[in-house]
């Protein structure tokens, strides 16, 4: 309770104009697949649709993805504006979307671990982001707070496999929200399974990203750049994508 | 040339109603009032004047007026408490022009005398007593209030007596005011190469190294040189035809304003191609960063209230030094000031100000006025008015440490806000519950009247100072705050409200 008390009163002393971004991210079994050095185990494993090979060593796309993650708040801590206008919530999907931290003021936000589960429901996972971040704006307009566009980063290196309405509900949420220009969507496939067509259904302004395995760290870059950008120019003007630093990592 | 002590110690001190309004009183008194005190002296001040000042508090015509009288009769509140000034007056007296001249005829046998007015006409008549050298008599004196506070002699030029000393403010170069926008296009220059770290350019023909990287920004790269100045390099797509001509037309003009950043000279590469400019070295830290944000409590912990009260002066000088050249800033927002004390302020980005017929071709939504909105900056001269929109914004966020004036409860954008004027703070009874929660209530609450009345009227829809002719400038605002300043200062303000001071007010 006291804690809240602090929490709001910080809220509310600090005029910065926000940017509240949810990072959607899956958590689905295929998130564990590796890349480098490692050594089949001979057995194998049926996880989120798939039958998969168990190995040792090598780095994960989770264990990459936590990595980036990290890099992402550090960045925003450092920056003297974005530190204060940047809000930022995790969504994380697998068999179930959970909210794995909820918006608060970034200075008491530790990174939460991503753990692996099994399946892909990424239009419960989408819902809920976009949930969170109508609460929040519902928040920042009872007391007062004015926010620019919210940021919804969706990541997934599969297809979804939960409830096709939950789906098709979140899909048309989104794009609802990106045509009345009240949400900025970056859809980002992970590797060569990604589904980009359905990604791409997300986001009827801007193509859906693929990022190379292992390339979280210059997509994170990049986007705390582009957030620190956001926060020192004026509510509700749009973020340019800068293709040029995108081009060495991404395939647009 | 007497200075100000000598007149204080050896002088007596008389002052006229048209520099008691004078916008720049406030800094007089500032600078004189240790004097006075030292020397326990006091300056006096004919009755008929403050009735005269007292007319204009009450009248409704010109509001503007009506603050200032309102402001000016503080002020000298403060001063009869303070034993700074004498009010002196008979029933029978003239009006004050003919009452100094009775006043100055009888008693220039006994003492000094120094009379302080705007008037020439008045300063005329005083200083013609001197053609009478008798030697029983002492020569009169008459001063005036220049924009800084100090006092200066009148002088009449030696061709013609009737001409009188010409302000040099005005005899500066200055910059054409334009309506329409270049027809020189934004199109590239070719370059085919930019120059980075440890390599030299060309500035007027002489070698200059490119020492280090300072600063990166969208533009380019700034560098410390191995001159005094810090070098701006474009990246490629930024060395514009339109950027080189106004950078030269910038540099033909100077503008020794200490802590403007202002281009000294273009940059070229060893090819003599155009790569950036060179300019004065900033310092300090953005006041987004450490003034907007609850970060002030941090690098500055012991600011009150009168220090962003300073801050806004010290900014509100450099901003008037500028327009007096016709520059317009155009993108004036907290990303391009940076701040190192209250006293010292540093203006950076300065290749983006509006130059003759060069747009300014940026500019932040919140400071963007109404009739500017959604414009496409590169395509449009902004005007005075667009200006001073922007200004009394910053000065607002200024004094509620960050606070912008149209941040409310309820939905719909920033822009929407601005375009609908609905300002939240109150004036007098009218009650509002849209303020964002937090101090910003009481923050407000806590300026002095004639202040509120400024941001009041300037930001709601329909007040006397809301539309783009109608806005305060920044000689205006130099009078809001410094009269703003005097009564912090003085600590006047605090005997009335012991909160005026407060940052913080949260509890």
């Amino acid at each position: 309770m006291n804690n809240q008390l602090v929490e709001l009163k910080d809220l509310k002393n600090n005029p910065t104009h926000r940017v509240p971004v949810c990072l959607c991210l899956d958590t689905s079994g295929s998130m564990g697949a590796v890349t480098g050095n490692f050594t089949y185990t001979g057995k194998t494993s049926f996880l989120d649709g798939k039958k998969w090979d168990l190995v040792d060593g090598g780095t994960s796309r989770i264990f990459e993805l936590q990595q980036g993650v990290s890099l992402f708040f550090e960045a925003i801590k450092e920056d003297g504006t974005a530190k204060y206008a940047a809000e930022i919530s995790i969504v994380t999907f697998d068999d179930t979307a959970k909210c794995l931290m909820d918006f608060t003021s970034l200075e008491d936000q530790r990174v939460p671990e991503l753990t692996l589960g099994d399946n892909t429901s990424m239009g419960e996972g989408v819902n809920l982001a976009l949930d969170l971040l109508e609460k929040r704006k519902q928040m920042y307009h009872q007391m007062g707070i004015t926010y620019y566009q919210p940021w919804l980063v969706l990541m997934t290196d599969g297809e979804p496999n939960g409830n096709p309405a939950e789906l098709d509900r979140a899909i048309s949420r989104t794009v609802d929200l990106v045509k009345k220009e009240k949400l900025s969507v970056f859809p980002i496939g992970i590797g060569e399974e990604a589904d980009m067509a359905m990604l791409n259904r997300f986001s009827p302004a801007r193509r859906a990203l693929k990022v190379k395995e292992l390339k979280f760290r210059e997509f994170f870059d990049w986007l705390s750049g582009s957030l620190i950008k956001a926060s020192q120019s004026g509510p509700g003007e749009k973020v340019k994508l800068d293709v040029d630093s995108i081009q060495g990592w991404g395939e647009l | 040339m007497i200075t100000l002590e000598e007149y204080v110690k050896n002088w007596r001190i008389f002052i006229d109603t048209c520099s008691l309004l004078n916008e720049a009183a406030s800094q007089f008194w500032y600078s004189i009032t240790p004097l006075l005190q030292r020397y326990n002296a006091k300056i006096i001040v004919p009755y008929r004047c403050i009735e005269v000042i007292n007319t204009k508090s009450l009248q409704n015509k010109n509001i503007e007026l009506r603050n200032r009288a309102v402001g000016v009769l503080k002020i000298i509140q403060v001063l009869i408490q303070a034993n700074i000034i004498d009010i002196r007056g008979e029933k029978n007296d003239k009006f004050a022009n003919n009452l100094f001249l009775d006043v100055f005829t009888k008693y220039r046998m006994k003492y000094r005398l120094l009379l302080i007015t705007q008037d020439i006409n008045l300063a005329r008549t005083i200083l013609s007593l001197n053609d009478d050298q008798s030697r029983r008599k002492f020569p009169v004196q008459v001063n005036r209030i220049q924009h800084d506070g100090s006092l200066v002699e009148f002088k009449w030029g030696k061709s013609d007596k009737n001409e009188p000393y010409k302000n040099q403010d005005t005899d500066e170069p200055k910059f054409k005011l334009c309506t329409r926008v270049t027809r020189s296009q934004d199109t590239q220059l070719s370059v085919q190469h930019i120059p980075e770290e440890g390599e030299e350019v060309y500035v007027n023909g002489q070698l200059v190294k490119l020492v280090k990287a300072v600063g990166f920004g969208g533009e380019g790269t700034i560098y410390s040189t191995n001159s005094e100045y810090v070098a701006k390099i474009y990246k490629k797509k930024n060395n514009t035809k339109r950027k080189l001509e106004k950078l030269k037309l910038m540099a033909n003009i100077k503008c020794e304003c200490p802590g403007v950043c202002y281009p000294v000279a273009p940059v070229q590469n060893l090819n003599h191609e155009f790569v950036g400019f060179l300019m004065p070295e900033a310092k300090g830290k953005k006041i987004g960063e450490v003034i907007f944000t609850p970060e002030i409590g941090k690098v500055f912990p012991n600011w009150t209230r009168k220090h962003l009260v300073q801050l806004s002066i010290t900014i509100l000088k450099k901003i008037q030094m500028l327009h007096k050249k016709n520059i317009i800033l155009g993108d004036i927002n907290p990303a391009n000031i940076l701040v190192v004390s209250s006293k010292e302020v540093y203006f950076v980005d300065t290749d983006s100000y509006q130059i003759e017929d060069y747009p300014c071709p940026v500019g932040q939504e919140i400071f963007v006025a109404p009739e500017i909105q959604g414009k496409y900056f590169p395509d449009f001269l902004r005007t005075i008015g667009n200006e001073n929109f922007a200004m009394a914004t910053l000065l607002f966020m200024l004094v509620h440490r960050g606070q912008s004036p149209y941040s409310k409860k309820g939905e719909g954008s920033y822009v929407d806000k601005i375009k609908e004027m609905d300002f939240a703070y109150p004036l007098g009874e009218r009650t509002n519950n849209k303020i964002p929660d937090g101090p910003w209530k009481k923050l407000w609450s806590h300026l002095p009247q004639n202040v509120k009345e400024a941001f009041y009227n300037t930001f709601r829809y329909g007040g006397c100072y809301s539309t783009e002719s109608s806005r305060l400038s920044v000689e205006q605002w130099l009078d809001v705050f410094n009269n703003y300043f005097f009564l912090l200062n003085s600590g006047k303000l605090r005997q009335q409200d012991p909160m005026c001071e407060d940052l913080f007010l949260d509890k």
